[in-house]
């Protein structure tokens, strides 16, 4: 039998994809940019939140992949916090502020 | 015995009810909304008193004077309101909203007293007012939001239980209870209204200014190293608890990942204690390379292990907490609102030979992890990935080669089945691991000159290593940090 899915349990996934390429992609640009780049350590954060919004998502739905469509770590991260606003506040996603109140700090970190 | 005094700055008290705010989101529920009514209009009462304490200024949007002039009036709508009807009715207050109140009530008498002393002339000042006023404008809308959820669970709870309030049964009224019950269901719909349209003023105000407006907040410094120590010891420990029993793709990735965030930080923590006279030139020269190519060894082992994550794998939760912590500290001492924080202000808020030894503590057990991550890509047969992930990465490894059988075959290619780790994955994770505890050693022994980092220079000048008592805690631009009265 298929497992049943949330169309809130779909955008959290999507969140979580969305965050998870957004974590790699400022990973590899802190290389490129060599050592001491602050994108390491952002990078990190933005890797903690993508966990956390994984732990939310039902095994049988993939948060790590297809890879979204965008590069730039600000636009995958303005996207995720846009996704977030979608998903209601119910008992069915619980836990969820964990990555909202991440997300919000994270797009004030990306603020030049 | 006299009761302890609050001697928190108007900046902390403010912060420290903004996080009351979201820890209020995450936790209440249905059964909390009674109370959280009962109590939310002196929030509301206290975020206005203070609001008007504030010395005047020019306000960041020049909607936010009447907005929360018109949240009060909101606020004292639906106290009335709730006097003349019979929901929530007399009990318990919230005690998380408590908090909040008398820590806006709190602020209030700090400004009160030392208003005298502010003027905000210079830009810093008026930046950190702007940004106080937007953390209470911030505070009352996460917490209407967090009231409003519960307050519209606990409407529906009472649907559930009770009917709809709509029902012909209840409207008429066969009985008194089913009236009540009626009139609750009621008061908690108004209620909700009332409180979702509270959130939109306030949402209106913090809008997409919040970070812009909160970038010019005073920042309190970090105390000491403790909390940096702390927190790469707790790391240490769950680390090898939770790949030892569960050393799964995310586990191993996100422990990979920490540890690049880690070299990268003392890389900065180091720079700025050399460039203070604390650390000999001649040590970071030998240190900082090191810890350059063990953050690179790191990012892409990182990146690997990133590669084999299956769609079910999750990273541990004790191993995220552990590193969530470990980057708040860090954070905390080297980082300045968006970018790293200069020599000045780390040497301001830490004494840097000892924050130098936690990152020798740091570069130490991330020789342990690298063996860690060595013995699981060498011994763990269990290792998987999606299947084309998988292929594309062997199919780059094999360089051109013609093979007859793929590595991974084509039915797992087409559904992308998690698939055993082809061999040529397997011997770059080897190698790449073997090459990390190369690097990690070699770091290791570099770092073994932070032993005699507090040594007088070889230009022969003291280390200016400091006591803790002779550290700069600049009080908050907005009013000084002073002891305030008994509460």
């Amino acid at each position: 039998m298929t497992p049943t899915t949330t169309p809130a349990q779909e955008t959290i996934a999507a969140i979580a994809r969305l965050l998870h390429h957004a974590a790699r992609q400022a990973a590899r640009e802190a290389d490129a940019d060599g050592p001491g780049s602050v994108l390491q350590l952002r990078s990190l954060g933005i890797l903690l939140a993508a966990y956390d919004a994984a732990d939310l998502v039902p095994r049988h739905l993939d948060p790590y992949r297809p890879r979204p469509p965008q590069s730039d770590v600000t636009e995958l991260l303005l996207a995720a916090e846009h996704l977030a606003r979608q998903v209601p506040a119910t008992p069915a996603t619980a836990g969820f502020s964990i990555v909202v109140v991440a997300l919000g700090n994270l797009v004030r970190e990306m603020a030049p | 015995m006299s009761p302890e005094r609050d001697q928190r700055s108007v900046g902390e008290l403010l912060m420290d009810a903004d996080a009351q705010a979201r820890q209020l989101l995450l936790h209440v529920d249905g059964d909390d909304a009674p109370a959280l009514m009962r109590t939310w209009g002196e929030v509301v009462q206290n975020a206005s008193d203070l609001w008007a304490a504030f010395p005047s200024e020019p306000l960041a949007s020049p909607d936010a004077g009447p907005t929360m002039q018109r949240l009060e009036t909101m606020s004292q709508t639906l106290h009335h309101a709730q006097i003349r009807q019979t929901w929530p009715g007399p009990g318990p207050s919230h005690e998380r909203l408590l908090t909040i109140s008398d820590n806006l009530a709190r602020a209030t008498e700090l400004v009160d007293r030392y208003c005298g002393d502010v003027r905000p002339t210079t830009d810093p000042v008026r930046a950190d007012l702007a940004a106080a006023r937007m953390r209470v404008m911030h505070t009352l809308y996460v917490g209407s939001h967090a009231v409003g959820v519960a307050v519209q669970q606990h409407h529906r709870d009472l649907q559930d239980r009770f009917g709809k309030k709509g029902s012909p049964r209840q409207q008429f009224g066969i009985s008194r209870s089913s009236r009540q019950h009626a009139a609750r269901q009621a008061a908690a719909r108004r209620a909700a209204d009332h409180l979702a349209a509270f959130e939109q003023l306030a949402g209106a105000v913090t809008g997409r200014r919040f970070g812009e407006v909160l970038a010019g907040e005073h920042q309190l410094p970090a105390s000491d190293t403790g909390r940096l120590g702390q927190a790469m010891a707790d790391l240490d420990i769950q680390s090898h608890r939770v790949l030892a029993a569960t050393p799964t793709a995310a586990n191993l990735h996100l422990s990979a990942a920490t540890q690049a965030g880690l070299a990268h930080a003392g890389i900065v923590i180091l720079a700025a204690a050399s460039s203070t006279g604390q650390l000999d030139p001649s040590h970071r020269a030998r240190l900082v390379p090191a810890l350059e190519s063990s953050g690179q060894a790191w990012h892409r082992l990182a990146d690997q292990w990133g590669d084999m994550l299956a769609p079910g794998d999750r990273a541990d939760p004790s191993l995220r907490r552990a590193a969530g912590e470990t980057r708040a500290a860090v954070y905390e001492v080297a980082m300045d609102k968006t970018s790293w924080a200069t020599a000045e202000v780390i040497t301001q808020r830490v004494d840097l030979a000892e924050a130098a030894a936690t990152v020798q503590m740091a570069v130490a057990a991330a020789v342990e992890a690298a063996g860690v991550h060595r013995d699981v890509a060498v011994r763990d047969q269990s290792l998987t990935g999606p299947a084309r992930t998988m292929a594309a990465r062997a199919r780059e490894l094999d360089d051109g080669v013609d093979r007859q059988v793929p590595w991974v075959k084509p039915a797992d290619l087409h559904a992308n089945r998690v698939v055993a780790l082809p061999a040529p994955l397997r011997q770059e994770l080897v190698a790449a691991t073997d090459r990390l505890v190369d690097i990690t050693r070699k770091a290791l022994s570099a770092s073994s000159v932070l032993n005699h980092a507090g040594w007088p220079s070889p230009a022969g000048a003291e280390s200016p290593r400091r006591l803790p008592e002779e550290r700069q805690h600049p009080s908050s631009t907005l009013l000084p940090s002073r002891p305030g009265p008994q509460r």
